[in-house]
């Protein structure tokens, strides 16, 4: 089965930006196709991917042509907008970049942002440096899949000493007909010094059938600070998997907010590179599942260089049949001495039939490090819940307080309130008599 | 007003309440005493609701309606107000917006009209004077590193604002200094008029110097040994409670 999707996959690999033509991109591309084949896609014999069955998207047969029928794009745009958000926009339809609903003019010195098919026709020596730089592909099929089709995406430079301080959020959204498949590669370089906030928001049409396999990669050079956020707001039947890779040269300070919400089926990972000295990241995450929902999330920090630190905080709430997983590995290598790093996650089961699989994981092969990690799974506090109904709070009311205030902890960590305030409306939205707890937010 | 009989209550098929009588009548003040562990947390809880209480035997009967059969928020609405004796912190829960959902559920389950946020704010203004709180509590979450005197206010600033027509005190004097000892008396005395009750459950006479009670009882054992008027308190104070189970086991 495996191996017929991949053939599915790869068949359609035709046409694509700068084939044939740009010589090094078509090596990545074959490499990518190579590593596909020989290790397929992921199954659950593979510990990473014990929880997660992803047969489903495979047997699928998506397809990566441009659905005929795109009509609901400006809906779905206008409810994946953040509101009185100043923001450069790029935005992608299907996967691919839609100049029409895109807005990123007067950038200044040392910033530019282009679409990645443009960057390719553009043939750019940064791009060959540093496009699919760690060999990404060999990661898992996915990834490979990724790098195989590498197509269209959002490419993000900015100089060295460039402060750019209006963030670029990078619109995904999903629609047209079932079956189809959006193949995304983003690729973000901050130069020496620079620093730069990038919104990812993936949104797509309820009810519709499709696959979002994206790839974000990140290089932070010395003294960079990025500030990443993604919002996954997927339609109710999309299937999404995500990953990021981030490498962090030193000095360099890297923020992750990742909020996932919507989807039938998610997966992202997370694998953050601490390369330089002093370099640190802060990871912050929330997941929600809900019906049916399968989530699941997979970080790896690896701290390769002395001094380094990360904190990582990532909290789940599950309902209903809901599945969660959330594996958090933090690897400390030899050298890395002086590493700190932190690790919790804490889970919320709102009903008995839902589940979570959570596994903080730690290898140390350096002596002089202060870690910790923990994880808990629990479900809302009667004490807390009684309290609430003595001063007159319906009992659904209660815990969907309650509920909300577990996962704003993680919310109110994200310094745009144009974007807190947007997630605390989807998520109060998924809650019951979202419209009594509003109150409690201003 | 409440009227309990013959109350038996097990907790994790432990017996707490074993035969507990009690009548509260509009506009009196019952004080409840008793050693540590007798069941007067319990008795509280039971008639705020708490789940996980086993009612065996018995009944309460509220404003000539079956206590038992309201969930809490109902109790709450119907005007029954729990000042618990360990306050409960709730992170990310705004304390003066649960106060005005809180009322605004009180006076729709009344039929009357729900307070704005400019009638809110004045009545907020005007209790919170009452309980001389500290504003700034008011935006904290609730009772979210309060001090144990802070917490105790914040539970008289809640009754002043919803205004039961019964409350249970459970210990709000223990861990006060004598200053806050009266502003939770006077807090309660502001409270009181015919149409309302409060039942005290305390350890100190002290507090009953402020809040003058019409009944005294003693509660051991899961039951109600003894009542009497204020001397009761008094001679409770200075014997302590052996005698008072003594003369009951004689009986
Ligand atoms: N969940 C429970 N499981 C087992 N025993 C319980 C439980 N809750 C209360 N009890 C027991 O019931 C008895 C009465 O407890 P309660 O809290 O009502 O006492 P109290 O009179 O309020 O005491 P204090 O003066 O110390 O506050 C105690 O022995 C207590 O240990
Ligand atoms: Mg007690």
């Amino acid at each position: 089965m495996s191996n017929e999707a991949v053939e599915h996959f790869l068949s359609q690999a035709t046409d694509l930006p700068g084939m044939n033509d740009v010589a090094w991109l078509d090596e990545h591309r074959k490499a990518a196709t190579h590593s596909l084949s020989t290790m397929g896609f992921p199954t659950r014999r593979v510990e990473e991917w014990k929880y997660t069955d992803v047969s489903a998207i495979l047997n699928k047969k998506f397809s990566l042509s441009i659905p005929e029928q795109q009509e609901d794009v400006e809906t779905i745009l206008s409810s994946a907008k953040i509101s009185d958000l100043d923001c450069h926009q790029l935005v992608f339809v299907n996967g691919h970049f839609s100049e029409t609903h895109s807005c990123t003019d007067e950038l200044p010195d040392g910033v530019n942002i282009v679409n990645l098919k443009e960057a390719i026709s553009k043939s750019d020596n940064d791009l060959e440096e540093y496009l699919n730089k760690h060999h990404h592909h060999e990661k898992n099929g996915f990834v490979a899949l990724n790098t195989s089709l590498i197509a269209d995406g959002a490419v993000i430079w900015i100089d060295k000493n460039v402060e750019f301080t209006k963030p670029v959020n990078l619109i995904f959204v999903s629609t047209g007909s079932n079956n189809t498949a959006s193949n995304i590669r983003n690729l973000i370089v901050a130069g020496i010094n620079s620093r730069v906030d990038v919104i990812e928001t993936y949104a797509g049409v309820d009810n519709l059938d499709y696959f979002t396999n994206t790839v974000t990669e990140i290089h932070l050079e010395d003294g960079a600070k990025v500030n990443h956020y993604k919002i996954q707001e997927e339609g109710d039947s999309g299937y999404h998997v995500g990953n990021l890779f981030v490498s962090q040269q030193k000095n360099s300070s890297f923020n992750s907010y990742q909020v996932s919400i919507g989807g039938k089926l998610v997966r992202c990972d997370l694998d953050i590179n601490l390369s330089g000295t002093n370099a640190e990241s802060t990871l912050y995450g929330l997941y929600m599942a809900q019906d049916t929902q399968h989530v699941d999330f997979h970080t790896t920090v690896n701290h390769i260089s002395p001094n380094t630190r990360s904190n990582e905080t990532y909290r789940g709430v599950l309902g209903d049949k809901s599945r969660g997983v959330f594996n958090g590995k933090i690897v400390v290598h030899k050298d890395a001495q002086k590493t700190e790093a932190h690790l919790s996650n804490a889970n919320l089961l709102l009903s008995s039939n839902a589940e979570v699989d959570t596994k903080p994981e730690l290898e140390i092969y350096a002596d002089d490090v202060k870690c910790s990690h923990g994880a808990t799974i629990g479900r809302l506090d009667d004490n807390m819940l009684f309290y609430l109904r003595t001063r007159a709070i319906e009992k659904d009311v209660a815990r969907s307080l309650l509920t909300f205030a577990f996962a704003e902890d993680v919310i109110e960590k994200i310094n745009y309130p144009q974007i807190c305030k947007r997630l605390q409306k989807k998520v109060m939205g998924k809650l019951p008599d979202s419209n009594v707890i509003e109150d409690f937010v201003q | 007003m409440l009227s309990i009989k013959n109350l038996h209550v097990n907790v994790d098929n432990k017996k707490i309440l074993t035969g507990l009588n009690l009548d509260v009548k509009a506009g009196e003040v019952h004080a409840i005493m008793g050693p540590n562990g007798s069941g007067k947390s319990t008795l509280a809880n039971v008639l705020a609701g708490r789940d996980g209480y086993e009612i065996i035997e018995g009944s309460i009967e509220y404003k000539g309606k079956d206590l038992i059969s309201l969930s809490p928020e109902e109790r709450a609405c119907e005007g029954v107000f729990l000042a618990f004796q360990y306050p409960v912190e709730i992170p990310g829960v705004n304390n003066v917006y649960l106060l005005k959902a809180g009322i605004n559920a009180v006076r729709k389950h009344k039929g009357l009209p729900e307070l704005d946020a400019v009638e809110f704010l004045s009545l907020v203004k005007d209790k919170i004077k009452l309980v001389e709180m500290k504003e700034d509590l008011l935006n904290r979450a609730v009772n979210e590193g309060f001090s144990g005197g802070e917490k105790k206010r914040n539970e008289i600033f809640q009754m002043a604002v919803l205004e039961p027509t019964l409350a249970i005190l459970d210990e709000t004097d223990s861990g006060l200094d004598i200053d806050a000892l009266k502003i939770v008396a006077n807090g309660v005395n502001n409270l009181m008029n015919e149409e309302r009750s409060i039942i005290l459950v305390t350890h100190y006479q002290r507090l009953l110097n402020y809040i003058v009670p019409h009944h005294v009882h003693v509660l051991s054992g899961g039951k109600i040994l003894k009542s009497g008027d204020k001397e009761l308190a008094m001679e409770l104070e200075e014997r302590g409670y052996d005698w008072v189970i003594q003369e009951s086991n004689a009986a």
